[in-house]
This record gives structure tokens, sequence and C-alpha cells, in this order.
């Protein structure tokens, strides 16, 4: 998805380029923050015993294997989370715009 | 079928062990204390005989009987119950196939089987006591059918049978021992042995409960010996998160030796064993243990206070003659939703971790379903809220076009006047009207400016409202995964390091968003920062909605232009006439600080006067039934200038130095921060580029400060109550 395409997607077209730069920065820190918890849920505590020794010899990478070597797919994992946040923030966007054009009550969800 | 020994009430003749194998095997389940000395198992394929616990139930037995279909008669209770052929299914044990039971009593009344019969222990009337002894007498009946099935089959081919009969003896002794307890019948009313009467259940279950539980505990010898589940609630009781979990380990490590119990019990056995715990406890805390029904409470106290009136940000202002605010219905509304949806978060967040715990129970999954119903609640209702907020801010728009323009024709009539007045004296004018014809030049100068604002912001309205949609949406949701992190960090000091080191790293990949930076636009990942508040970054992104960006701007031109008192009036006016039915503001800047953190920013206002660039983020809020209400950032300046405040732990960044001194996760505590009423004042390098580090601390009275050890001594007096 071009940022564009992310542009539509999130109904932010009439956004100036400065707010739409922050508000991508704030969708990235979403899906960030939503992969962590996900992540989280994963992690046993011998799993953040380990993780905490990769962490005392600061070896970044080894971190980072270790977590995705948690997952089938970390990768796969994580665009799915991504494309989740995305998707629900631009359905739950046309729900309150249309509310608010036809003076309704949204329809909204959240994913939990 | 035999039943040698209907009446009996005392435990089974004890059946000796056989092999080395089974001889370890007990002194594992000896050693995890969880049966009775006097009571010893026969082979590896067998159910305990202990008529008190149902902990030792041999896996593999289960297994074996669990292939092998009912068929057969199976007496239930002495004389007075009969087995019939099979008529009913008991399903009430994982992994187990359904125990074929009936009664002559039930046959006789001719009811339909659609509950199964369920026994109980003597000790314990409970459903949870039945299940338990039930799925002891199906593993029973399907070993015992199992082993006749063997022995016929093997005297069929001339083989020694008799350690099976021995086997298959201990296993009627067992089955007849718990055919002679108390039981369930269909319609769930409990058989006393002893009488042979039925009564309804729920009259033996409440009185029952709780004394059956300690009996049974009593029986164990894991609560006496090291007092492990002792020192646990001690542990929880002091909030000792390192110690309760180091415990629970250790607990779980003895469940787990048991070779003999499946998983299904595992789980059943810690459950249990977490509940005796919370028996314990000194200081069970409220919301411990009713997080969600607190949750749901309190959510529905905020809501109906923000319904029913305004809300006090600050008392002070509320309590002062030259404060009297009053907001728009629908913002208000919005603010105290989001309060609500907050603490739902919060519910949610804790019912979360509790459900995932290693012993949790049936109660926790509960009340996590209830808490993730109660969040969508709240999450709807907050949502549904906004599309009002935004027509009260159009309006407060329109209102504010309408006063404007009724300004600027007022000044033109009144400048009319005095050059009228002027010109006509012609040469004999002494310029006594110059100064108002100045000051009205100068109003007429500011209410021009401000035209041009409220048209900008006509011309951006659409891309205002599309951002406020979206960061309202964002930060919902971010705030869901954010507590949900802050509560696992506080839950399990083991991921304390782990998030800091994602946090102090971002340009690990593992936070980045993949399809996020492959678009290009994002250069380092933000996890678990706070997000930017649109609202009041520089001039006002959301363009207006609200009072706040009004209130702002004009807050601004003054402080820009050095407007006189009288000046001051007309931009009370103005403000006034912008939201008819709400505000009365006696200054601006208090008015806007207030309006703003309920119309615009939530609970957040970085410093508004200051203008600078805030981030928002969740508001933490205390377990107690009253909400909180973030402070509008006011000085106070009598107090403000006697802060002791010393620097502390320079050599630490603020989010370890809080997390370090208990102070919690910073991120989440932000809006105690940086709506604080002492006047101490943050300055972060923002999120656009910056880290969303504190750069900067002012201090009243001090001074500012870039320093760790200041900006650590100021979070600690803020964070730790002024102290």
């Amino acid at each position: 998805m071009t940022t564009e395409e992310l542009i539509q997607k999130l109904g932010i077209d009439k956004v100036d380029p400065e707010t739409q730069k922050l508000l991508l920065d704030n969708l990235a820190n979403v899906v960030a923050t939503r992969v962590m918890a996900k992540v989280s849920e994963r992690l046993s505590d011998e799993d953040l015993d380990q993780l905490n020794t990769l962490i005392d010899q600061n070896d970044e990478g080894a971190v980072e294997w270790f977590v995705k070597s948690k997952f089938e797919n970390y990768d796969e994992f994580a665009a799915k989370i991504e494309e989740e946040v995305i998707e629900e923030l631009a359905e739950n966007k046309r729900a309150l715009e249309k509310a608010y054009e036809n003076g309704e009550s949204p329809a909204t969800s959240l994913n939990l | 079928m035999e039943n040698n020994n209907s009446n009996n009430q005392e435990p089974i003749p004890q059946i000796v062990n056989e092999t080395n194998q089974e001889d370890q095997r007990l002194q594992s389940t000896e050693e995890l204390g969880l049966v009775p000395s006097s009571i010893q198992d026969n082979t590896a394929s067998e159910v305990e005989h202990n008529p008190v616990d149902d902990f030792n139930m041999d896996a593999e037995a289960i297994k074996q009987v669990n292939e092998t279909e009912v068929q057969e008669e199976i007496p239930l209770a002495p004389e007075t119950v009969e087995t019939t052929a099979p008529s009913q299914q008991v399903d009430t044990f994982p992994d187990t196939k359904p125990v074929a039971v009936s009664t002559e009593m039930e046959m006789n009344q001719s009811v339909e089987a659609e509950k199964p019969n369920q026994l109980v222990t003597e000790n314990n009337s409970t459903g949870e006591g039945s299940i338990i002894v039930n799925d002891l007498l199906g593993a029973t009946t399907r070993q015992i059918e199992r082993l006749e099935d063997k022995i016929a089959t093997e005297k069929g081919w001339g083989e020694d049978v008799s350690k099976l009969e021995e086997e298959l003896k201990g296993h009627r002794d067992m089955r007849d021992y718990l055919l002679g307890r108390d039981y369930l019948d269909k319609r769930d009313n409990v058989r006393d042995a002893s009488t042979g009467q039925f009564k309804a259940r729920e009259d033996t279950n409440n009185s029952d409960e709780a004394d059956s539980n300690d009996q049974a505990y009593e029986n164990l010898p894991l609560l006496k010996e090291d007092g492990l589940l002792d020192k646990w609630a001690d542990a929880e009781d002091h909030n000792d998160k390192t110690a309760a979990l180091d415990i629970q380990d250790e607990i779980f490590k003895r469940i787990e030796k048991e070779n003999g119990m499946d998983e299904a019990r595992k789980l059943q056995l810690i459950d249990i064993v977490d509940k005796e715990m919370n028996k314990r406890r000194r200081n069970v805390p409220e919301q411990l243990e009713t997080a969600t029904d607190e949750s749901s409470q309190n959510a529905e106290e905020i809501e109906k206070q923000g319904n029913d009136q305004p809300v006090n940000e600050n008392p002070e202002v509320e309590n002062s003659d030259e404060q009297e605010i009053q907001v728009p219905e629908a913002p208000e509304m919005e603010a105290n939703r989001r309060l609500a949806l907050d603490k739902a978060i919060e519910g949610y967040a804790k019912a979360k971790l509790h459900a995932e715990r290693l012993f949790s129970g049936k109660k926790d999954k509960i009340e996590f379903d209830s808490a993730a119903a109660i969040l969508k609640t709240k999450f709807n209702e907050y949502m549904a809220v906004i599309p009002e907020t935004m027509r009260v801010a159009d309006q407060a728009l329109a209102n504010a076009r309408e006063a404007n323009s009724a300004e600027i024709s007022e000044i033109d009539q009144q400048l009319s006047e005095l050059n009228n007045r002027k010109n006509s004296a012609g040469e004999q004018y002494d310029g006594s009207l110059d100064s108002q014809i100045n000051d009205l030049q100068a109003k007429l100068e500011l209410a021009n400016d401000t035209k041009k604002g409220i048209d900008n912001e006509y011309e951006q309205r659409e891309g205002a409202r599309q951002a406020y949609l979206q960061s309202r949406l964002m930060e919902t949701s971010k705030n869901i995964s954010q507590a949900v992190i802050d509560e696992r960090i506080r839950s399990n000091p083991r991921m304390t390091k782990f998030m800091g080191f994602l946090r102090s790293h971002p340009k690990t990949r593992l936070a980045v968003s993949i399809g996020l930076t492959a678009a290009g636009f994002v250069g380092a990942s933000t996890f678990d920062a706070p997000l930017v508040a649109l609202a009041t970054v520089g001039k006002g992104l959301l363009r207006g909605y609200g009072s706040y960006d009004l209130v702002q701007q004009l807050g601004e031109r003054k402080a820009a232009k050095n407007v006189s008192q009288s000046e001051l009036k007309t931009i009370d006016d103005y403000l006034a006439s912008s939201s008819k039915e709400a505000a009365t503001l006696r200054n601006y800047k208090r008015g806007g600080a207030v309006i703003g953190s309920i119309l615009a920013v939530g609970p957040i206002a970085w410093s508004l006067a200051e203008g600078h660039a805030p981030t928002l983020n969740r508001p933490t809020h205390s377990s107690g039934t009253h909400p909180e209400h973030a402070p509008a950032p006011i000085e106070h300046p009598s107090t403000t200038s006697t802060l002791d405040i010393r620097p502390v732990d320079g050599n630490t960044l603020p989010w370890d130095y809080a997390m370090n001194s208990h102070l919690g996760n910073l991120s989440s505590r932000l809006p105690e921060l940086i709506n604080n009423h002492y006047g101490i004042h943050f300055v972060g390098n923002g999120l656009s580029g910056g880290q969303g580090a504190i750069e900067s601390v002012t201090i009243p009275g001090q001074g500012t400060f870039t320093d760790l050890g200041h900006i650590n001594g100021a979070i600690q007096f803020i964070l730790g109550g002024g102290k």
C-alpha cells in the first residue's frame, strides 16, 4: 500500500500534509504498540528470562531473532495486525463520518 | 456387577505399590503434597483412592478408559440405588467419554434423563465437588470395563490373570466407595447417602462450600509443610510480584511433576490452589477481585456525572468567582465518556491479565469476557458522542463568526461616528478623540485578524474533521494496547526490561510497522510513546474543533498585541457568544485551559499558555470509585515558590527512573506530569523527529534545567505526591 493509498483508506485526504504526517506517525505508533501487546502475550517467563539475558549482553540482533523465533512467520503476523488496525480505523472513521452527516448514532466496532 | 462395599463411608483399603516406577510416582505425588500418606495407588494406570482430593487420577488410566464405551450396569449407591443399563451421559471432564449412570429411584419416577447423575463428595456438595467425584467414578468404571475385557481375553489365551484381577479388585473397591457417597441426581438434587433422602442442591451448596474447601485443604500437606500458599498470599498482600511469581513457579513445577495427572486436572488444581491462596490473603484488593465490576460501576458513575453535571476539572476554578465556567453539553459528555472508556480499558487490561494468569479459573474468564463487553460498550458510547461534539464545535465556530461580524460592524460604526465628530470639528478639533479612535482601530485590527482566522477555519474544516476523527480513533486503539502492556509490566517484572529495551531501541524491526515502513514515511517506530496530540500541536491542526483552539488563538493574539483590559472584555464577548449557552469566561487563559482540556484534548493540556508541543496518552485513574479528572494546568504562584525539588539519579533516563522508583510506567503517567498543579513544566522533543524524550524541566522559583537529575527530581516530586 502506498502512502497515498493509505491516506485515502484512512479518510484523511483533506487533511493538510503536515497533519497527515503526524497522523501516519501516530498510526505507526498504534500498530507497533498493538504488535508488541500481542508479542508480549506469547512470551513465557522462561522466554523473558532468556530475552533479558540477551538484552544484558546488548545483543539487539539476538533479541530480535529470539522473539521472531516464537512465531511461525513473524513478518506475516505483524503485517496482519497492521492490516487489522488500518481496516478498523478506516471502518470506524467511515461510520463516524456517516453519523456526523446524517445525525445518527455511529455503528463503530472494536476488535479486541 | 458386584457391590461389595456399598455402605462404606471410609476410604477404601490401601493398595500396595508393585513396581519401582510406581514408588517413584508416589514419591513425586507426596512431595507435591497432594496425596495423604495413608493413600497409595496401585499401578500407573489407576486412579487414587483418596476420598478428599481429586488430583491423583492417573492420566493414562483416564485415557485408557476413555477409549472404552460403557455398556454395563453400574451400581451407584447402597440398597436404595441400583444401576441399570446406560441411560445418561456424563460429560463433565475434558477428554473423557460419557459414563452411563442411572438409578432405580429415577427410573421409578420415569424421569427422562437430561442431566448426568453426579456424585458429590461428602465434604463438598458444590458443583465443583460433584464433577471431581463423578470424574473419578467415570474413570474407575471405564477402567473396570477395560480390565474385565482384558481378563476375559487373557483367560481365553490361558494366561495368568491374577495381577489383573487384583488390579480389578482395587478399582471395584474404589468404585464402590465412590458410589457409597452423596451424589446429585439428574434434576440436580443432592442425595444424602446417610439418609437416602434427596434435597435441592442449592440448599446445600452455600453453607457447605467454604467449610468443605477448608477441610479439603487441611488434607493437603503442601499447605502445611512449607507454607507456600501462605507465603504466596503474603507476597500478594505486600504487592511483591517477584516473590509471588517465584512461588507460583514453584507450585507449578510441583504440579508439573505429577506425571499421572492430565492437563485438565492440573488446570483444575491450580485454579483451586489460587482460590485457596486468595482466601489466605489479609488484604485482598477490591480491584483485584472485582476489576470488571468496579470498572463497570465506575464507568457508569462517570458517565452519569458527565451526563448530569459539569466536569470539575479543578475545584479551585469552580470555586473561584472569577472562574465561573460552563461548557456545552456534548463536549462535556464526550470528556466524561472518555473517562468512562479509560476506566473500561483499565478494567479490560486487568481482567485480561488475570485470565491469562497461570492460576486463572472460570471466574477470571467470565470477568474477562465481561470486561471486554463493557469495553466495547463504552467504546461505542464514547464514539457516539463524537459527532455531537463536532456539531457543537461547528456551532461554536458559526457563533464566533456571527459575533465577529457583529463586532466588526459595531467597531466600524463607532469609528465612523468618532471620525464624523472629528471631521465635523474641523480645525477646532482638540485631539480628544484620538485615544478612543486608536483603541477602536486596534480592536478592529484584532477583529479582522480573528475574521481571517475564522475564515481559515472554515476552509480547512473538512480536513480538520477527518483529522479529529482519526486522532480520536487512533488514540483509543493505542490506549487499549498500551493498557495491556502496562498491566503486563506491572504484573510481571520480567517484562519490564524487554519493553524498556524496545523503547530504547526504536530501530528494532520488531516494533516497526512493516507496511508503513515500506510506504516510506515512517522513519522510526514510535512504539510505546505517547501519540502526538494534534489538537494542541502548533497552531492547532484540528482547526478549532471545540472552543479550545479559538480560546488559544485569541489568547496568543492578546499576548502578541498586548491588548488592554478593555479589549479583554471583547475577547470574553467572543467566547461567550461563540457558545451562547456555554462559556462565561473571566480569564481567557484559565478558561482556555479548562475548555481546551474538555473539548479538544481530553485529559491532556501541555502547558497551554506556553505553547509546548504536547503529547497525548491514556490518563491513569485510581481504583477508587470517584472519577479523576485531569486538572487544567493552572499555575499557583503562592505554592510553587516553595517547592522542595532536588536532583536525583542524574544518570538514569526518566522512564527507567520512574520504573526503578516504583512510580510506574511513565508513559501512562504522563498526564499527571504535564497536568501537575505545581506549575512545573516539562518540555519534550516531540515525536515528529524526536523520540518523545523530556528535554528540560522548569521548576518555579528555581529555573529551567536540562539535566536528568532535575528532571527525575521533578518527576519524583509530582508522582510522589509532592515529596
